[in-house]
């Protein structure tokens, strides 16, 4: 099965990399910011940072629908950060499956790309038990990766 | 750090992303690809870094004792404080985190530091949970 990581270039990167064991074996692709740590990826649509440089918004929105439709992935997973808004969108359009995990950094708060793709989520996990009660029913706690 | 790295044998390594700040002692880059980065943390014998998940995983990924220095919004290095509540879990897990400058020097010789220890329940949950749910879209359930 082909499924899409989508994931900022940071720690959210190390993040997704800590939870490879979850979909190995699947064919992946990547949707992520260009950087040197990107940059050598197999696999990857490296798109411009969508916080730091918002006006590329427009063309990387293009761009990720045009990736996704040639991939064509029965699932998408997300770590965030902000890439997974565009992503997400475009995912549902699509009809292809969300999974998105908040970041184990947020431990007492929500962040902002949480909060706007629960939504667009098809599930949807936390990695603090405490900040099941940010979010609706379709919330879920199961562990973190620290 | 850069001031340490001048008082200590060992060499010392920064990573300083955006930072403009040349150093004198210690190696220096801003940022590097995956590859050498790796490198960097299978070489060392101790990691110093803010409280960002990412540091804190490879430094557990490579087995590398760790100091966490938490940003602090009150010294411009963040937006926020919400990395204090990671150095509080990690505290509380028996990692080193200093918010004070002063005492890093005390524990940079020390060799009684740990490499962060793996919460080995909650992650294997966690990727089983997200597993199972891969297994289960791929064959169509």
């Amino acid at each position: 099965m082909r499924i899409c990581l989508v994931c900022s270039h940071g720690g959210h990167l190390t993040e997704m990399r800590d939870l490879e064991e979850a979909f190995a074996g699947h064919d992946l692709c990547y949707l992520t910011y260009d950087s040197s740590r990107t940059k050598d990826l197999p696999n990857a649509l490296l798109i411009q940072n969508l916080w730091a440089k918002p006006w590329t918004i427009p063309a990387s929105m293009i761009m990720i629908a045009a990736y996704v439709l040639k991939q064509k992935p029965a699932l998408m997973i997300s770590t965030g950060a902000e890439i997974a808004v565009p992503a997400f969108l475009i995912a549902r359009l699509a009809g292809i499956k969300t999974v998105f995990i908040e970041s184990c950094a947020r431990v007492s708060a929500p962040s902002a790309t949480g909060k706007i793709v629960y939504p667009l989520s098809n599930h949807f996990f936390v990695q603090w038990e405490g900040l099941l009660r940010h979010f609706g029913k379709k919330a879920r706690y199961e562990g973190g990766l620290l | 750090m850069d001031e340490i790295a001048g008082t200590v044998d060992e060499p010392v390594v920064i990573q300083k992303g955006t930072s403009r700040v040349a150093t004198r002692h210690a190696e220096s880059f801003s940022w590097e690809s995956e590859e050498l980065l790796v490198t960097h943390f299978k070489n060392a014998r101790l990691v110093i870094c803010h409280a960002g998940v990412g540091a804190i995983l490879d430094a557990r990924r490579y087995r590398k004792p760790l100091i966490v220095v938490p940003r602090q919004k009150l010294f411009g290095e963040h937006f926020d404080n919400h990395q204090m509540e990671i150095a509080h879990v990690l505290s509380a897990q028996g990692t080193v985190v200093i918010e004070d400058l002063t005492e890093l020097n005390r524990y940079i010789s020390s060799e009684n530091l740990e490499p962060p220890t793996a919460t080995d329940n909650r992650r294997e949950s966690l990727i089983r949970t997200i597993k199972e749910i891969v297994r289960s879209i791929s064959e169509g359930d």
